[in-house]
Parts: C-alpha cells; sequence; structure tokens
C-alpha cells in the first residue's frame, strides 16, 4: 500500500539560521523603513525590532515566509511608533566622487537635478516611493519587490510607473 | 525598465540630451544610503539583546509620537495556529468592547451586539457575522466581509461603521472603501458617504462629516432624521432600561444623546419633541406628550 503523505515546511528557525536571515536582510529591511520615515537612527532601530520580534517567534515562523514576515512586521512596528513628520531624504550620490565628470558646471547642474529629484521622492505617495527606491538602491528586481511586499508584479511595474510619472512632472515644471 | 545604469563616465552631452525619465533613473541609479551603523555592529547589539533576553519593548523616544489612528500591530497572529472554531464576541446592555480579530483588525462593538468568526480560518478567509452595531478598522490585505441578517459589507482595508438590527442596516464609510450589499442591490461607498435602509431600500447619502459617523464610540449617540422608536431602543440598550411611549414612536428626531446620564439623555430628547417623561422604579420609563 502506497501512503501519501503531505509535508509541509515545517515551522521553526535554528539560531544559526537566524543569523544568516539577519545578515541577509538587516540592510534592506533598514533602507524599507528609511524610505518611509527619512531617519536613519529610527529606521535602524525599528528594524532590530523587527528581527527581535522575529527571535521572540522563532519556533513559530516558516523560513519560505520570513522575509515577508519581516516587511510586514517593520511596517506595523513603524505605523504604530510615530507620527508622520516632514520627510526629506539625505541620500549621497555616487556621481559627486566621479573625477570624471567634465566641468564644475556640470556637477553644479548634477546636484541641482539630484536636490530637485530627492525633495521631489519626499513628495511621492508612500507606496510608489517605496518601490521606486527598492529597485533603485537596493536594486530589487520587480520579481523581488512583488515578492517582498506581497502584491503582484503588475501593481509593481503600475506603482513604479506612477512615482516615474510623478517624478518626471515635478522635475520638468521647475525648468 | 528595470535598467542599471552606473555612470562612471556620465558626459555632459549624453545627460542633457536624455529624457527626463532616463535622467531620473540615471540620478536615483546612483543614489547611497546616507551614514549609518554597520550590519556587523548591528549583530553585535542583537545578540546581546537575545543574550540579556531583552523583549521587544515599543520604545517611546523623544522624537516619536503616538498616532491618532489606531492601525494595530497584530501580524503575529498570522502565525498563531487556534484551535477552538467559532469564536463569539457579545456585548451586553450598557456595555461597549474593543478588541482585535486574528488579522489585527480592530472592531469596537456597541451594547447588544454580537460578532461571530472562526479564529483559525480567519487569516484565510476573513468573514464573520455581526448582529448589532460595531465599528472597524481592517487591515489592508484579502477581502474582508461581513454578514449580517439584512445585508453584507465587504471591503478590503478601510474603517467604516455597521448598524444592523431589526429593519435597520446602516453603514457609513469613513476611510478606504466599502461595498454594500442588500438583496439585489449593491452600492461602494467612499469616505464621507453612507448608506440606510428606508422602506426596503438603500439610500446613500453622500458628503457626510466623517467626524460626525460612529460618535458612538464616544458615548454620543447621534441621530439624523430617524424615527423615534430607534432613539428609544438605543436608550433602552445603553441604559438597561425599558421605554414606554406608544403612539409616538413613529414621529423623526434629529439630535444626540449622552449614555453618561439618563435625565440628560431623556431631556435632549423629548424637550424638542415637546413630550415629557417619568421614571418609575428606576428603570421604567414612561413617554408622553406634553400637554399645553
Amino acid at each position: 500500500m502506497l501512503e501519501i503523505v503531505n509535508k509541509e515546511p515545517e515551522a521553526g528557525i535554528e539560531k544559526d539560521v537566524f543569523d544568516t536571515i539577519f545578515l541577509e536582510n538587516f540592510k534592506a529591511i533598514r533602507n524599507f523603513i528609511y524610505y518611509k520615515c527619512g531617519d536613519i537612527e529610527m529606521a535602524e532601530d525599528i528594524a532590530q525590532d523587527a528581527f527581535l520580534k522575529v527571535w521572540e517567534m522563532k519556533d513559530k515562523i516558516k523560513l519560505v515566509t520570513v522575509k515577508q514576515f519581516l516587511y510586514t512586521i517593520s511596517n506595523n512596528i513603524f505605523i504604530n511608533t510615530m507620527k508622520q513628520k516632514q520627510l526629506s531624504f539625505k541620500f549621497g550620490n555616487r556621481l559627486f566622487n566621479d573625477r570624471h565628470i567634465e566641468s564644475p558646471e556640470f556637477l553644479l547642474e548634477l546636484k541641482e537635478f539630484d536636490q530637485k529629484l530627492q525633495k521631489a521622492i519626499a513628495g511621492l505617495q508612500d507606496k510608489n516611493k517605496i518601490v521606486f527606491l527598492m529597485n533603485r538602491i537596493d536594486r530589487m528586481t520587480y520579481n523581488e519587490i512583488a515578492q517582498n511586499l506581497g502584491i503582484s508584479v503588475k501593481a509593481v511595474e503600475k506603482r513604479m510607473k506612477n512615482a516615474l510619472e510623478h517624478l518626471r512632472k515635478k522635475i520638468e515644471q521647475k525648468i | 525598465m528595470e535598467s542599471e545604469h552606473r555612470h562612471n563616465q556620465l558626459s555632459k552631452e549624453e545627460f542633457e540630451n536624455s529624457s527626463t525619465q532616463k535622467q531620473i533613473l540615471d540620478i536615483s541609479g546612483n543614489w547611497e544610503m546616507p551614514e549609518s551603523r554597520s550590519i556587523d555592529e548591528m549583530h553585535k547589539k542583537m545578540m546581546q539583546k537575545i543574550e540579556t533576553g531583552e523583549r521587544l519593548k515599543i520604545t517611546t523616544k523623544k522624537n516619536y509620537y503616538w498616532q491618532m489612528a489606531a492601525a494595530v500591530l497584530a501580524i503575529v497572529g498570522l502565525f498563531f495556529l487556534f484551535q477552538s472554531p467559532e469564536k463569539t464576541m457579545e456585548t451586553r446592555y450598557a456595555e461597549s468592547i474593543q478588541f482585535e480579530l486574528p488579522d489585527g483588525s480592530s472592531v469596537t462593538l456597541n451594547s447588544k451586539s454580537e460578532l461571530v468568526y472562526n479564529e483559525k480560518e480567519f487569516i484565510n478567509d476573513r468573514t464573520l457575522f455581526l448582529d448589532g452595531e460595531a465599528f472597524f478598522e481592517v487591515q489592508k490585505g484579502s477581502r474582508f466581509t461581513i454578514n449580517t441578517n439584512m445585508g453584507s459589507v465587504e471591503v478590503l482595508g478601510t474603517s467604516f461603521n455597521v448598524l444592523s438590527r431589526t429593519n435597520q442596516f446602516d453603514v457609513a464609510c469613513l476611510t478606504g472603501k466599502v461595498k454594500v450589499r442588500i438583496a439585489n442591490y449593491s452600492e461602494v461607498l467612499y469616505p464621507g458617504e453612507k448608506t440606510e435602509l428606508k422602506d426596503q431600500k438603500l439610500i446613500k447619502f453622500i458628503g457626510q462629516n466623517t467626524n460626525q459617523m460612529a460618535l458612538w464610540r464616544k458615548g454620543i449617540f447621534r441621530f439624523d432624521d430617524q424615527p423615534l422608536i430607534y432613539i428609544f431602543d438605543e436608550i433602552e440598550r445603553q441604559y438597561q432600561v425599558k421605554i414606554e411611549a406608544s403612539g409616538i414612536e413613529k414621529r423623526f428626531y434629529t439630535g444626540a444623546f449622552t449614555n453618561k446620564d439618563l435625565n440628560e439623555a431623556l431631556e435632549t430628547v423629548c424637550i424638542p419633541m415637546n413630550l415629557k417623561y417619568d421614571i418609575r422604579k428606576g428603570n421604567k420609563i414612561i413617554i408622553t406628550e406634553k400637554n399645553n
């Protein structure tokens, strides 16, 4: 007699697995919260709290879904512990260390564009902004973003499109 | 559109001749995070916290503020398996309770109301049954359905009020989007809109002030052009009294009463309607028309 047994992935995370999860995902989760609040220290703290929560629940969590869980729980901690404050980003830009930039005037032009763009980003709708930054800074593919946020790839495409559209308008209006 | 340009050799001409969109992608593709602690340092801190058995506290630092809108932290519920099937939350007279559903959504139940749902299955199938009145704040996610004897309400992520009692089915949308279904009718509500069941018809009101919705949570019971019988019913529920007012229940009332003081409540209803009340034995109230 053939017995067919359905095996689901078991719940539970070992300590060394947790370490790997932390090292592989901390940055992305911290960035995710930074995109929401523009405060790097707050982002670090909230990201850490999210991992602490995962540790507390390590016996109940399945490895397959831990990433999505991290995004959701860090988001919830964020919502629960802070009030929306004036958002402004302070991204650095690799280009400005580039000795190949032709002229000081061009460098200035780039810096102005960069500043305009960072300001415009802060004004994006949260959901569009997050997807845009996950793609540009974390360099995630649409598939990865969709999986992490628990939405469809089509939804990611739409949010990216909306972000670019809004940004384009904002950039062009000052010219 | 998933370009990953690294512009180490960004020429002025190339940049200026690009479309705005390309410029945006180029510049943003070179962004770096601001200075922050290294992952190894954070990892060490993490290990320390775990070793000292430090449990998660939601700390309020001086830069953080508590948000007034309550989005409740409860994603934890996703990973717990509940053994019990149907769970019933009930309120009695003069009682109001607030609690969380397994998906993190928040419910406030008004007096003499009942909410039934399957605790174990709720995460996968957000369906519940309501008899009475409740205010919901639904976490974004899969479809959330409230079945009542009078009709059903369907939402995705939103806050709204549902009142389902004999002959009454009122739904008010405060935030998000709500779909109301009754018999063959269905209607989508946006913030500031509400529906009421009047004479077997679903009537929709728009342009309502959301601050005036679901005020019962604050102990204020507001009515807009409602038959007195409904007001008296609510007073009975809030104070656990019995009201006798034959003959005048069909008149219409607009106003509000408080659930803090029975006399004050009765006055705010009776005076504008030219009625008088008589409290017998502390919990029986006779209401009659005033003789001039």
